[in-house]
C-alpha cells in the first residue's frame, strides 16, 4: 500500500496566530489591532471606559468594548453597526463588536 | 392506521436505504393515535418519491481512506491546550473515531534580547520570550467524510490564539503496473541485437 502525506494548514485563510512559532502574519495583525483600537477611540469619543479586548476566532475579529451610559441606545447601536460595517470592509474579514454599557469603569483589582 | 399506510407507501416508493425523514415517520407511529390520525386523515401525501434529507448527500465516488490523521495544535497557554485536548478526545470518542495516541511534544521558546534604553547603555538589556506549547492528536483508520465532519467541528471550536496543522496519510490502491516485476512480462530481447 502506498501512503501519501498531504500536509494542509487547517488554521489558514487568515486566522492570525502570528506570534506562534512557524506561523506568519504577526506584523499584519499588530497593524490591524492598532487601527481598530484607534478607530474605536474616535467613534466612541470619551465613552470608551477601557481598552477594547480583541480576539480572533477563525477569520472573524471579535471586539469586546465597555462603553459608558452617556450615549442614548439608538445612537450606540448605530455607531456599533457603522463601525462593524466599515471595519469589515477595510480589513476584508468579518468584524463583530460586542458592547457592554456600564456606569463606571469595572474595577479588577483594588491596590 | 393512516400513519402506517403512509409509512408503507414511503417504504415501497424508495429505492434508497431508510432515510432520515422516514425514520422520523416511523417514530411518529408510536405517538397517541387519536391526534395523529385526525391530523393525517385530512392531509395529502403529495409525492410518491422518497423524502431525502437535504443535509445528507449520497455520491457514487469511492471514499478516500486515511491511515492516519495527525493534528498538531499550537498555543501560548498550556491550560487552553489541555482543555482543548479534553474536548477533541471527547468529540472523537462520540463519533466513534479510534485515537492512536495523544501526546505533548516539547515546547519551543523563541527569545529576543533587546537594549533596555532608547539611547546608549549597551550593557543593560531586556529579554523577551515567546513560548509555543504543542499538542499532537493522532487518529487512525478514518474515512474521508468522517474526517471532514470531525475536522470541521473541531476547527470551528478552535480557541482564539491557537493554531492547528493537519497531516493526512492516505491509503491508495497499489497501481497495476507495479504489481509484477517488469522482467517477467516484458518481451524477450533477441541475442543478435546484444552482440552488435
Amino acid at each position: 500500500m502506498w501512503g501519501c502525506v498531504c500536509p494542509s494548514r487547517a488554521r489558514s485563510r487568515g486566522c492570525p496566530t502570528g506570534n506562534l512559532s512557524s506561523e506568519l502574519g504577526a506584523a499584519q495583525r499588530v497593524l490591524e489591532d492598532a487601527f481598530v483600537r484607534r478607530f474605536l477611540r474616535g467613534t466612541f469619543p470619551g465613552a470608551l471606559l477601557a481598552p477594547p479586548v480583541l480576539r480572533r476566532r477563525g477569520r472573524a475579529l471579535l471586539v469586546s468594548a465597555q462603553v459608558s451610559r452617556a450615549l442614548p441606545p439608538a445612537r450606540l447601536l448605530f455607531l456599533q453597526g457603522y463601525s462593524e460595517l466599515l471595519l469589515s470592509a477595510l480589513h476584508s474579514c468579518p468584524v463583530r463588536i460586542e458592547i457592554t454599557t456600564l456606569r463606571a469603569p469595572a474595577v479588577y483589582k483594588h491596590l | 392506521m393512516a400513519a402506517g399506510c403512509l409509512w408503507r407507501r414511503l417504504w415501497q416508493g424508495s429505492a434508497f436505504p431508510v432515510s432520515y425523514a422516514s425514520r422520523i415517520m416511523h417514530k411518529q407511529c408510536f405517538l397517541p393515535n387519536s391526534s395523529l390520525g385526525a391530523r393525517l386523515a385530512g392531509s395529502h401525501v403529495d409525492t410518491q418519491e422518497p423524502k431525502t434529507n437535504p443535509l445528507v448527500s449520497i455520491s457514487d465516488e469511492p471514499e478516500i481512506l486515511y491511515k492516519r490523521l495527525s493534528l498538531l495544535v499550537k498555543g501560548h497557554d498550556k491550560a487552553v491546550l489541555d482543555s482543548y485536548e479534553y474536548f477533541a478526545v471527547l468529540a472523537a470518542k462520540e463519533l466513534g473515531i479510534s485515537i492512536e495516541k495523544v501526546y505533548n511534544p516539547p515546547k519551543t521558546i523563541e527569545r529576543l534580547t533587546l537594549l533596555k534604553s532608547v539611547h546608549i547603555y549597551k550593557k543593560h538589556r531586556v529579554q523577551y520570550e515567546m513560548r509555543t506549547h504543542y499538542l499532537c492528536l493522532e487518529l487512525k483508520y478514518i474515512t474521508g467524510s468522517t474526517a471532514a465532519v470531525y475536522l470541521e467541528y473541531v476547527q470551528r471550536n478552535l480557541p482564539e490564539g491557537v493554531a492547528m496543522e493537519v497531516k493526512r496519510t492516505k491509503i491508495e490502491k497499489v497501481p497495476d503496473h507495479v504489481k509484477e516485476p517488469v522482467w517477467y512480462t516484458a518481451p524477450q530481447v533477441e541475442e543478435t541485437q546484444v552482440k552488435s
